[in-house]
């Protein structure tokens, strides 16, 4: 019984985990401009996201080793520096992207400018990511992020013309006054949003913060298997909430407020009240996931001391990087960029660098000193490798995409 | 190991160039109109957002702090729009002439804008304020 409760809030915590603001920001804004006409980008990418997390579930509850852990080791110093700069800058943007995200979530709620809110949501971030336990602070704001189910419930009370929606999900091609290469921008940022790099960097530390051994497989499986695809309904949920309200009259989507308004419509103060809370909780839960990342790639890389099992004093260099993180994205926030555009253009570089996060996974994953009996079998690495092509057209598309049609247009 | 390190230099130094020399390029009609529109277009969509908070303050169905917001989101959209229109050199008559047909619109939709946050819960205002950012949605809607 005590398991089964420890199986479910698992995979309520990913479920709510799931969104972050490059879901929330990429999902509205292409159900304003394209319908559910790139709804599909969403399913593959969750599926590409399924298949590379239950590979570093499998590889830290086998090895009880993160993934990054064993790319220096496994793929040499200077093949993983590599990895390990692509992947620290764009968690980096990710992280200060995370902490607008944060400060946007709370102006909805005071009508206070957001620039001031990012200073103190970032010390709140720092005290939470010192001082909380990983298995609280994981959960808290996992179960919190489960208020974005709103968006379900507010989707089917603006009673959507449903036919036209399912008919928008066959059309594989962009609409009226939309380009190819607009929709090739927003197809890379939705698969992007999708596969964040940092994900899977949380995932596999994670996995080993929790002692992860070969009993817990099962729990990683269902966890990935059946928490994140009931994530990415929640991305449906978003995207087809702003197709509703938005696309019809030609409005585009360029800040959070828009993103919560649908809800506001279609279940007024309290759904508002809800979608707050769960902004403000997924937000917040992915800069506690992209600061400590940025710690976990840093540490696991030079072999220092890493996570939360072991106290800060014991782990001060990973608790530093932690912190100067921490600082840098809040610096990029007070340069005054906007947060929506931050959390763009991280989704751009996170296209870019999704193949140096993921090609080392599969090697690692099909490494049997390191996994025995439990490395990569064909069927997964059939998918890794059709996926790491997917990968390597969005990486090679995304900056020249970005620079044609001028961030989207 | 150097030859890739001089290329990349090469690749950067080509990419600063012509970013300076797209910059110093003397603008076009047709570059400044794509400009005008891009501004219409923006506008539009922050005036029509405008327009649906102020139907959702009008049903109760908003707090008046997402109001406020909202409007100042919206509101910074239309000034962004503005500053591009602004900031744009004029190439000649007929983009001048088209300058100052789309500049009042936009200067008008910030002042509507910001009537939707001022109406508070008077519902005689807000219905007042979303009519007028209606007509002119459909103005900018009708730029070309």
């Amino acid at each position: 019984m005590k398991r089964l409760f420890s199986i479910t809030l698992g995979i309520l915590t990913a479920i709510g985990g799931f969104v972050d603001i490059g879901d929330l920001v990429a999902n509205s804004e292409t159900g304003a401009r394209f319908g559910m006409r790139l709804a599909w980008v969403v399913v593959v990418g969750v599926i590409g996201i399924c298949v590379y997390a239950e590979m570093c579930g499998r590889v830290a509850a086998v090895s009880r080793r993160p993934v990054f852990d064993l790319v220096r080791e496994r793929l040499g110093p200077r093949i993983a520096l590599v990895n390990l700069i692509g992947s620290y800058l764009v968690t980096l943007l990710t992280l200060s992207a995370e902490i607008g995200g944060v400060a946007l979530a709370v102006e909805l709620a005071t009508s206070v400018h957001y620039l001031l809110w990012v200073p103190i949501a970032a010390f709140v971030l720092w005290v939470v990511l010192w001082r909380v336990k990983f298995e609280i602070m994981e959960r808290v704001f996992g179960l919190a992020g489960l208020a974005l189910v709103v968006f379900v419930v507010a989707l089917i009370s603006l009673n959507p013309p449903w036919g036209d929606l399912g008919r928008q999900l066959t059309e594989l091609s962009p609409p009226g006054g939309e380009t190819w290469a607009t929709y090739g921008f927003f197809a890379v940022s939705l698969f992007a949003a999708a596969l964040t790099p940092y994900e899977v960097f949380f995932f596999s530390s994670g996995g080993v913060e929790e002692k992860w051994t070969r009993r817990d497989l099962i729990t990683s499986r269902l966890n990935v298997f059946v928490g994140f695809p009931l994530g990415g309904l929640l991305s449906l949920a978003l995207m087809a909430c702003a197709a509703v309200l938005f696309e019809p009259v030609g409005i585009r989507v360029d800040s959070i407020s828009q993103t919560a308004l649908p809800v506001a419509v279609a279940l007024g103060k309290l759904g508002l009240a809800v979608v707050i809370l769960g902004i403000f909780a997924a937000t917040f839960g992915a800069a506690l996931e992209t600061g400590l990342s940025a710690g976990y790639t840093i540490a696991q890389y030079f072999g220092w001391q890493w996570g939360k099992l072991v106290r800060p004093r014991e782990a001060a260099r990973f608790h530093t990087v932690v912190l100067v993180s921490i600082l840098l994205g809040v610096a990029i926030l007070l340069t005054t960029a906007d947060p929506v555009t931050v959390t763009e253009i991280s989704l751009v570089f996170s296209a870019v660098a999704l193949p140096l996060t993921y090609l080392p996974i599969l090697v690692v994953a099909n490494d049997r000193d390191y996994l025995g009996d439990q490395v990569n079998g064909r069927v997964t690495n059939a998918l890794g490798v059709t996926y790491l092509v997917i990968i390597l057209v969005a990486a090679v598309a995304a900056i020249p995409l970005m620079i044609v049609t001028g961030m989207g247009g | 190991m150097i030859v890739r390190g001089w290329v990349v230099a090469g690749l950067v130094a080509v990419a600063a160039i012509t970013a300076v020399v797209a910059d110093l390029v003397p603008p076009t009609e047709d570059g400044y109109r794509s400009t005008v529109l891009t501004s219409a277009r923006d506008a539009r969509s922050a005036v029509l957002t405008a327009a649906q908070v102020g139907d959702a303050a009008q049903h109760g169905r908003v707090t008046t702090l997402f109001v406020d917001a909202a409007v100042e989101d919206a509101r910074d959209e239309v000034s962004t729009a503005i500053s591009d229109l602004v900031d744009a050199d004029v190439p000649g008559p007929g983009s001048q002439e088209l300058r100052n047909r789309v500049l009042p619109l936009l200067t008008e939709s910030s002042a509507r804008i910001k009537d939707v946050a001022t109406a508070g819960d008077d519902h005689d205002a807000l219905a007042a304020a979303t009519n007028d950012l209606r007509r002119l949605a459909d103005a900018l809607g009708g730029v070309s």
